[in-house]
């Protein structure tokens, strides 16, 4: 989807008096989205997921971005304390059952914002993975939410495109080797032959937190 | 002004809320304190006197209850921490529980909350081990599980340093006496064992140095931080550079008929060598005193035990 086709997209939203919110990792991938955001209309509400586990830089880039962009973005954290959130061993769940560990500290925490919405502007990609490949443009979420997806059929190279010509900044972990950024403990540097989300939840079967594919309605 | 303390029950925690407890501007004090040492020390024998100081049994981990304490709090002291043991190799990931997330669990709280100040009690130690004189600029190169732990939360709190009046103070291995002391670091080892078994143990050559500060000093130094304009920043807690043997051989002068048993002696040690910062000595309000006038203080309280 092209600017203006994203613009006419959420304005009709907007004309049907739709409640949209968007979400954001905030790493540099998403940079593309939030500034066209703030190009349509910077009151839309960006949720920030702040699992409590994510870099410090990660945070800082956050800020850096609300004060250039004039973003609305509201802080979403976990509702379970992380005290509750240890296995049998005392240890917390990112070392036992990562799985869990997205599910009380990403997906339902949404979930209940998910709850007041009619539409969730999300920035996946079809070249992430192969669960994002199946998605649609418009699809289905749980609580009637519209999912728009208008990054769907962006690529990489369209993405870091957009960056170089609005001379976007980039996250302060991106030159250290970090290409696709989530939680620290899940994320690792990846070498320039890896796909871009190998980081993340290296060595496991799972690479996706949840977002897209429990908060999916599959129809 | 209202104060939390962090780890408030535990060796240098114990000493700072006697100190603060004492000033008239300080109006209220919450000890926040999981007691994961069994020390209670300071409900015992500290002279504090309840009212004005309240105890909160709480974890780190425990961010509902965390961000209620934090939220009444003018100023924090962040000080509980899960301490490395001699000799013991426990989980990695323990440390990163507490030390790390347990941070940045306390960070996000002060970030939502009102707070005028965060000092945070870090530790020399994320410097790693060299023989050359480690200062503020030196790019940090922690090698224990406990101090890159304490390392990775020290990154958190460098965040608010661009917000707010945040400290990261980084301090030298602590000594001397105190009510709730620990035994497991050189100084108060080596004065318990030369005064109640007469013989200590020396590990490697004991010509490592390390970098230390006195209990009463760090205490007025946090104290007096309180009321004080310091920038925001990274600093030094040191007081002085000491070799194994220039302790051993100061308390071999206190105990004379003490022995020192060598063990692995043919070994050089790692070493410790930090530079203090002298903007955060020069908060210091105590009278100089000299490393044998400390030691006398630690050698008569165990001399003259007290009780009720």
């Amino acid at each position: 989807m092209s600017f203006e086709e994203i613009e006419r997209r959420i304005r009709i939203y907007q004309h049907q008096h739709k409640k949209i919110f968007a979400t954001s990792s905030f790493q540099t991938q998403s940079v593309a989205l939030l500034h066209i955001i703030s190009r349509i209309d910077k009151s839309i509400p960006i949720y920030f997921i702040n699992t409590g586990y994510l870099f410090p830089e990660t945070i800082e880039y956050k800020d850096l971005l609300v004060e250039k962009f004039g973003i609305n973005v509201i802080d979403l954290k976990p509702t379970v304390p992380k005290i509750l959130q240890r296995d049998a061993n005392g240890n917390l769940l990112f070392a036992s059952d990562p799985d869990y560990c997205c599910y009380l500290n990403k997906v339902q925490p949404l979930d209940a914002v998910l709850a007041e919405h009619d539409v969730w502007i999300n920035g996946v990609r079809a070249d992430q993975s192969k669960e994002r490949s199946e998605l649609y443009v418009e699809d289905f979420a749980p609580h009637n939410v519209i999912r728009f997806h208008p990054m769907l059929y962006w690529t990489k190279q369209m993405v870091y495109q957009y960056i170089r010509e609005h001379n976007l900044p980039r996250h302060p972990l991106d030159e250290k080797g970090y290409i696709s950024i989530g939680c620290e403990p899940c994320t690792a540097r990846i070498s320039l032959d890896d796909y871009e989300r190998a980081g993340r939840w290296k060595g496991l079967k799972k690479n996706e937190c949840g977002l897209n594919t429990e908060l999916v309605v599959k129809k | 002004m209202k104060i939390l303390v962090t780890g408030g029950a535990g060796y240098i925690g114990t000493e700072l809320i006697r100190q603060l407890a004492l000033n008239p501007n300080v109006e209220q004090i919450v000890l926040y304190d999981n007691l994961s040492r069994s020390n209670y020390n300071i409900f015992l024998h500290s002279g504090i006197k309840r009212g004005k100081v309240t105890f909160i049994k709480g974890e780190l981990l425990d961010s509902r209850l965390l961000k209620q304490v934090v939220k009444n709090a003018d100023i924090v002291f962040h000080l509980a921490a899960r301490v490395s043991t001699p000799m013991t190799n426990e989980s990695s990931h323990l440390f990163e529980q507490v030390n790390h997330w347990g941070t940045a669990e306390l960070v996000y709280a002060v970030e939502e909350s009102t707070v005028k100040k965060l000092i945070y009690l870090s530790s020399a130690s994320v410097y790693g081990a060299s023989p050359d004189e480690a200062d503020i600029n030196t790019p940090p190169n922690p090698q224990t599980f406990y101090s890159i732990s304490k390392y990775r939360g020290e990154q958190h709190v460098a965040r608010l340093i661009k917000h707010m009046p945040a400290y990261i103070i980084r301090c030298g291995n602590v000594y001397g006496y105190g009510v709730s002391m620990r035994f497991d670091a050189v100084i108060n080892r080596f004065m318990f064992d030369a005064s109640f078994t007469k013989r200590i143990h020396i590990y490697g050559d004991g010509t490592q140095r390390r970098s230390f500060i006195y209990i009463d000093k760090i205490t007025d130094i946090l104290t007096n931080l309180v009321f004080s304009e310091l920038p925001a920043g990274t600093y030094n807690a040191v007081d002085r550079v000491l070799s194994i043997l220039d302790i051993a051989n100061e308390i071999n002068s206190l105990y004379p008929d003490m022995e020192m048993l060598y063990i692995n002696q043919h070994m050089k040690m790692r070493e410790l060598v930090v530079k203090p910062s002298p903007e955060l000595l020069a908060l210091l309000s105590l009278p100089p005193t000299s490393f044998r006038d400390e030691l006398l203080v630690m050698m008569h309280r165990f001399h003259n035990s007290t009780a009720y």
